[in-house]
């Protein structure tokens, strides 16, 4: 073979395998796993919240370690999860689609993490009104992007839960779910914390259902 | 001494056109519905299939088939063995780049 042949074929591999396509092992367990401990982070939040009722800057900086620990630990189960199987396949860890999921979350993610921080310094500096209520509503409409940017390149029962997540934002910032508690006798207190469990908790347990049911865990 | 001519190591089966392309294809994902295959190599059925054929008869991709609710279902995975070939011959190419250099 000529080198210009060999180039030439190179050449053509290269394209090929940097098409995108989807790329498909993800793991329907990582989605359970990420519920789970959504629901455990949520838990720890409104015990925290509870114990310091009297102190709610601390409740706020130790919130933030808690809500951080979740995202890690649910980042790194989904890692490691779709790393075991992709070794189980025997293809390498790190590829040019890989890349380019990551590159997509980062927006989303910085855009989310950057108007929480936003609204904890208002609060904090007393600038404005307080608008906790409206962070459990960023989160869930900047994942919810972030999903459906994901579900593009990856299977397409991400969009599913993108979009599942954007919609909740949505209506959570419009404090529907506020108004039915609110008409049902209920108080608000506990409000964040049931929309935060059942879309960050519910909606990854049933995604991590169904991936698991249709591609295996 | 021939044997260690860089043509003499040339992997056959992956080497054709076609199938190395659907290698190429294969690499960067767990699996791919026959379908998509189809449709990102520009194949027809008969052809993808004869060449998925000696793909797999060499033990470089492993074909299953089942059902999708009624919908039978077809995917199309690289064995362990198929991405080693793959990145062998890589290699070589890339082999026979460096000499020239």
């Amino acid at each position: 073979m000529d080198t210009e042949k060999a180039a030439r074929e190179l050449k053509a591999i290269r394209e090929l395998m940097e098409r995108p396509v989807r790329y498909s092992t993800q793991s329907g367990l990582s989605g359970i796993l990420a519920g789970a401990v959504a629901l455990a982070g949520c838990g720890a939040d409104w015990a925290v919240s509870e114990h310091y009722r009297q102190h709610p800057s601390a409740a706020f900086w130790i919130n933030l370690v808690v809500w951080g620990v979740v995202f890690v630990t649910a980042f790194a189960s989904v890692v490691v999860l779709t790393r075991l199987r992709e070794r189980r396949c025997g293809m390498p860890f790190w590829s040019s689609i890989k890349r380019r999921i990551l590159l997509t979350i980062l927006p989303p993610f910085f855009a989310g993490a950057g108007l929480t921080l936003a609204i904890a310094f208002r609060w904090y500096y007393g600038i404005g009104p307080n608008m906790w209520g409206l962070i459990p509503s960023i989160w869930m409409t900047f994942y919810g992007v972030a999903c459906w940017q994901v579900g593009e390149l990856s299977i397409r029962e991400m969009r599913v839960m993108g979009a599942a997540f954007i919609a909740s934002g949505l209506i959570v910032a419009c404090l529907l779910p506020a108004k039915l508690i609110v008409a049902a006798g209920g108080t608000l207190d506990y409000e964040p914390y049931w929309t935060i469990g059942i879309t960050f908790g519910g909606f990854h347990l049933i995604y991590g259902l169904v991936v698991w049911i249709r591609h295996g865990g | 001494m021939s044997k260690d001519k860089p043509h003499n190591l040339i992997d056959e089966t992956i080497h054709q056109r076609t199938r190395l392309a659907i290698m190429a294809t294969l690499a960067p994902v767990a699996s791919l519905d026959f379908n998509e295959l189809k449709a990102q190599l520009g194949l027809t059925d008969g052809n993808l299939s004869t060449h998925l054929s000696s793909l797999e008869q060499a033990g470089y991709v492993k074909i299953a088939k089942s059902f999708r609710g009624r919908k039978p279902r077809t995917t199309v995975a690289q064995t362990p063995k198929g991405r080693k070939a793959l990145s062998d011959y890589i290699s070589l190419l890339q082999g026979i780049l460096e000499k020239a250099r």
